[in-house]
């Protein structure tokens, strides 16, 4: 197990690139999603009201 | 539909301009000296340092001073509605265009090129001086069918000039970085034809056939 | 039969450019392309970290490529995309395209941002560099640069019809960063490693360490392609509720247009 963390010497490399990424593909993500939400709430309360 | 006609007219209108504003075409000059020379200042005294140097300071200095000098080229034209008066009179903007390309090549860029020598010398590049303003001279039009696009661009966005020149910037980089090398390598074995020069002036010759349109897309919307 | 063809990607086409229709077609779509995306990601994920076996000279550090070149990859593909999209808004004045091309830039920049990180940790151990000013480097980091130009001009401005007309030619223009990026391995002696998946010889990447890369390949496009519809149905809604809101139109057509449409769908 705490091989595997260590890759070998290269966890210090490896693992902050794949956080890295999840993150920015988190965030992504994310924004995008609450971005549609927002709008399709606006327009829902708009065509409705 | 000839060109002729209001090229001439624009060209003689930009001159007549330039010589009663009393110099603003000279800036693009001042800026190439002055940067010259306060790059001979930063990096001090030793000729070596310098003549290594030389190469990367007079394409950057030349590739700014244009930038800056053409940067408003076309939004006066835009405020005071000379360019509205030619697009609504002319079918294509094309003689317009020309005549400003001419305008700045002659009365912006070639005092540039004509320094450049001296320029050189001073920065200890010897011989090298005459056939590195020639090489400079293979590249210069590129950048100024660049700074033509960064200024149309510049006039049509009114936030500024600078974002212009920041999105023109990654297209004045590899004329930047194979001027140089070609210079670098001129002066090194005084090989002219070096496979980075014939890329220059290949690269010249793309951004002529390519930016006049651009640009005068980035008019037309300017207009709007 | 060539007229069949012809007459079947007009109406295409023209689907595309109704917002409408367009809206319909990416609600649907849109979860299927995260499901690839989830799929291909986790079977991905597994195989990089688990499954496949370290490098005979890089050892572990060959793991770093799994995310660095789908990264990069998309960088390059995200652009020719925006680019693709502008060049049509360019010829056809097509308002569904211009929101697509605007869409796919935030990605881009981020895939062009991750790239660049990712292959300054892989650098790093097998280089023994973080950074060096190589040919492919420098034109990646023009190609970031080029992003945020494009973005910038979309927000420089209130009128987005007139920062349309703007953004489509700088897209265009900055488009020639892409094959300098592609070939800029093979025209200079560089330290990144040239061409070795699109080459014509045929991949030179071992198969056990081809399999996690190309899944990795197909859930990062995937992913693009998912960021890319939600961007665009967000932005049509948007557009939507502002024509709505402009109740002095210049003739009454046009609202019932909108309104039709939105209807239709």
């Amino acid at each position: 197990m705490h091989e595997f963390f260590n890759m070998g010497g290269h966890g210090p490399y490896i693992w902050p690139a794949y956080l890295v990424s999840l993150i920015a593909l988190g965030a992504l993500y994310f924004s995008r999603r609450a971005a549609l939400r927002r709008e399709e709430a606006r327009d829902k309360r708009e065509t409705d009201a | 539909m000839s060109i002729s006609g209001p090229f001439t007219a624009i060209l003689v209108r930009d001159v007549k301009v330039a010589l009663r504003s009393g110099g603003g075409w000279f800036h693009a000059l001042l800026f190439y000296g002055l940067f010259a020379g306060l790059s001979a200042l930063a990096f001090g005294p030793e000729l070596s340092a310098l003549s290594e140097a030389a190469p990367a300071v007079i394409w950057l200095a030349a590739a700014l001073a244009v930038q800056f000098a053409v940067a408003d080229i076309f939004a006066r034209d835009v405020a005071d509605g000379f360019l509205y008066a030619i697009s609504a009179e002319e079918e294509s903007l094309f003689g317009y265009y020309a005549a400003k390309a001419s305008f700045v090549a002659a009365a912006i860029a070639a005092p540039v090129v004509l320094a450049t020598p001296l320029v050189m010398a001073m920065f200890g590049a010897g011989p090298g001086s005459i056939t590195g303003a020639a090489m400079l001279a293979i590249g210069l039009p590129g950048l100024i069918f660049l700074s033509l696009f960064t200024a149309a661009i510049a006039a049509g966005l009114q936030a500024g000039g600078m974002l212009a020149i920041a999105i023109s910037a990654p297209l004045v980089a590899p004329v930047l970085i194979f001027g140089v090398i070609a210079t670098e390598k001129l002066l090194a074995s005084q090989v002219f034809w070096s496979p980075e020069a014939m890329f220059l002036a290949a690269l010249t010759l793309i951004l002529g056939a390519a930016m006049p349109l651009f640009t005068i897309a980035a008019l037309r919307a300017a207009l709007e | 039969m060539e007229q069949n063809r012809k007459r079947v990607f007009v109406k295409a086409f023209t689907e595309f450019s109704n917002p409408a229709k367009f809206e319909a077609l990416a609600r649907t779509v849109s979860p299927y392309a995260f499901g690839v995306f989830l799929v291909a990601g986790a079977i991905g994920l597994a195989v990089s970290l688990f499954f496949s076996p370290p490098d005979y000279q890089q050892g572990n550090a060959v793991r770093v490529m799994y995310v660095h070149v789908p990264a990069a990859w998309m960088a390059t593909i995200a652009y020719t995309f925006l680019a693709a999209m502008s060049a049509i808004a360019f010829v056809w004045r097509h308002n569904v395209a211009d929101v697509a091309a605007r869409a796919a830039a935030l990605p881009g920049a981020v895939f062009t941002a991750l790239a660049l990180f990712t292959g300054a940790i892989w650098g790093k151990p097998t280089w023994g560099a973080w950074w060096v000013w190589d040919a492919r480097l420098t034109s990646v980091l023009v190609l970031l640069f080029v992003y945020i130009g494009y973005m910038a001009v979309w927000r420089s401005m209130t009128d987005k019809a007139r920062a349309a007309r703007f953004a489509r030619i700088v897209a265009l223009v900055g488009f020639i960063n892409i094959p300098i990026i592609k070939f800029s391995v093979d025209w200079w002696n560089s330290l990144h490693q040239p061409a070795s998946i699109i080459r014509a010889g045929g991949p030179s990447v071992d198969g056990s360490m081809l399999t996690p890369l190309v899944t990795m390949l197909i859930a990062y496009t995937a992913f693009f392609v998912w960021l890319v519809l939600t961007g665009v149905r967000a932005e049509l809604i948007s557009v939507r509720r502002d024509a709505r809101f402009r109740r002095a139109p210049r003739s009454v057509s046009t609202v019932r247009t909108v309104e039709g449409a939105v209807s239709d769908a």
